[in-house]
């Protein structure tokens, strides 16, 4: 089966402008005669001058390369470091290992051409209005950070900013873990992920967790089980993706993709997705964590505890 | 590139010589550029467009390599934003290529390796306008994350996470056209993620 760097090298190949171009070229004075005379119809936007650098696949190359060959330097003291002084239980920064370029300390970003992740907030607790429900939870480390404006399943436009934080730890991709709250306001479909919840799904959180549980693609890991989340009795339900079936991460949830889109290249075999469905007063509020396996398994895991951490200070205001 | 040469006269202010180099330096990928993304006679427009932009706001022009991804950023409004909001608006969606299926053409037949090219040009058809873009401009333009950045006017971890889930969707879809008796040209865009 063709690999996807066999068909990226086709895409470079299919180049339109490989083809010989046989229009004459204007010179320089002709051009500028000709801009001299005309009325552009364009409306110039601002556009930021930006910083040279490097232009060229090659020297991306080069530079990854580069930066691939430190981080192995570093991550192999940092593993040497961590075999002479063993982690201390419960302390915040688990040791883990490199995983090719990746940066091998949670906290640390890839080094190399890749611009830092986006600071995200602070530690702290943060107050979220989801579909009419109140609510605060507390994020244990820094880095979590906050979403922007979001589009779900109604016909009501976007939302703004409050759907979602995502945490940005090592690797390429933009994150690594999202947490998502929402309701279903316009019934128990998610879209793309379009009848990966039954539309016939009943209205209480137990059948929405039950249609969750027998999500297509995915694989049951456990529940639904009765939990508490915010001291209101919940559903939970836990899930690994089985096979790619072209969802975004956030999995239940609307993306469009003229906005930011996921957050990864999408849910892969794998990615462990955790739901708990909360009813808060007649309102079925929706928690969705996804984390993906191209954070690495001890970060995975990390970070996974840290969303559990989130869910269980979950308040209700 | 070619060199085009015959400096006028009456080219002799330092903005004429400045914009006389931007011009001989970027010409080239400037209009491969606007080849990759309108066809016939827009390309010329486009690309006059776009170096009368640079023209009225050379002041802007960043020097060195800036100067060319800024021309892209240009160059991609003029093609993708700004015409469409004109009275143009219509010829340009009719006749706008980017890297849409479209009839076989005796340039197509010097750039295809056979179906193969057609079939990778369906499945990039089918992705969604962003991450075929952020294709093109990395495949094409062969531009690094923070310049693609910069031309689209996102931020560098979107075009990470777009480029990522762009290969990926693109190598799916190609698949998926691969594995059909024939492939489907008429395929509705953005149908596939």
């Amino acid at each position: 089966m063709i690999t996807d760097d066999e068909v990226m090298r086709l895409f470079e190949r299919a180049d339109p402008a490989r083809a010989d171009d046989t229009a004459p070229v204007i010179d320089a004075a002709g051009h500028l005669d000709a801009l001299r005379t005309r009325t552009s119809y364009v409306t110039t936007t601002a556009i930021a001058p930006t910083p040279a650098g490097p232009t060229s696949r090659h020297r991306w190359r080069i530079v990854t390369a580069a930066a691939a060959a430190v981080v192995l330097i570093v991550g192999s003291a940092l593993m040497l470091a961590a075999r002479d002084d063993a982690t201390e239980p419960g302390t915040d920064e688990a040791p883990v290992a490199a995983e090719g370029p990746q940066s091998p300390v949670k906290g640390t970003s890839a080094p190399g051409p890749s611009p830092s992740p986006t600071p995200g907030a602070p530690a702290g607790r943060l107050s979220r209005i989801v579909e009419g429900v109140p609510f605060s939870f507390r994020v244990p480390t820094s880095g979590w950070t906050p979403g922007p404006i979001e589009r779900l399943p109604d016909a009501s436009g976007f939302r703004n900013g409050s759907l979602y934080i995502s945490q940005d730890v090592v690797g390429p991709q933009g994150a690594e873990a999202v947490v998502f709250w929402t309701s279903f306001p316009d019934g128990d479909h998610a879209d793309p992920c379009t009848n990966l919840l039954s539309p016939s799904a009943g209205p209480s959180a137990a059948d929405l967790a039950a249609a969750v549980a027998t999500a297509p693609g995915t694989e049951l890991v456990a529940g639904p089980s009765d939990v508490t989340v915010g001291g209101r009795p919940a559903k939970h339900v836990v899930l690994t993706v089985r096979e790619d079936i072209g969802c975004g991460p956030g999995f239940f949830y609307t993306w469009q993709d003229e906005m930011w889109g996921p957050f990864w290249g999408g849910t892969n075999a794998g990615d462990t997705i955790r739901v708990w469905i909360v009813d808060v007063d007649g309102t079925r509020l929706f928690i969705e964590a996804e984390t993906t396996t191209q954070a690495g398994p001890l970060v995975q895991a990390d970070l996974e505890q840290e969303i559990q951490q989130i869910v269980e200070s979950i308040r209700f205001d | 590139m070619r060199d085009p040469t015959g400096t006028a006269s009456h080219l002799r202010s330092g903005e004429d010589a400045l914009f006389t180099q931007l011009y001989h330096r970027h010409y080239r990928p400037i209009r491969d550029f606007c080849r990759r993304r309108v066809d016939g006679d827009l390309v010329d427009d486009a690309v006059a467009e776009t170096f009368l932009t640079a023209w009225r706001r050379l002041e802007d022009v960043p020097a060195g390599d800036g100067a060319l991804v800024w021309l892209y950023a240009v160059a991609y409004r003029v093609i993708g934003h700004q015409w469409r909001s004109t009275a143009r608006r219509r010829r340009l969606e009719d006749r706008l290529r980017s890297v849409v299926p479209r009839p076989a053409s005796a340039a197509d037949d010097l750039v295809t390796d056979g179906d193969e090219s057609r079939l990778v040009l369906d499945a990039a058809a089918r992705l969604g306008d962003t991450d075929a873009e952020v294709l093109r401009l990395a495949a094409w333009e062969q531009l690094a994350i923070a310049d693609i950045a910069a031309v689209l006017e996102i931020a560098p971890n979107a075009v990470k996470q777009r480029l990522h889930r762009a290969r990926r969707n693109l190598a799916r879809e190609y698949r998926r056209l691969d594995a059909q008796p024939t492939s489907t040209p008429d395929a509705a865009k953005g149908g596939a993620r």
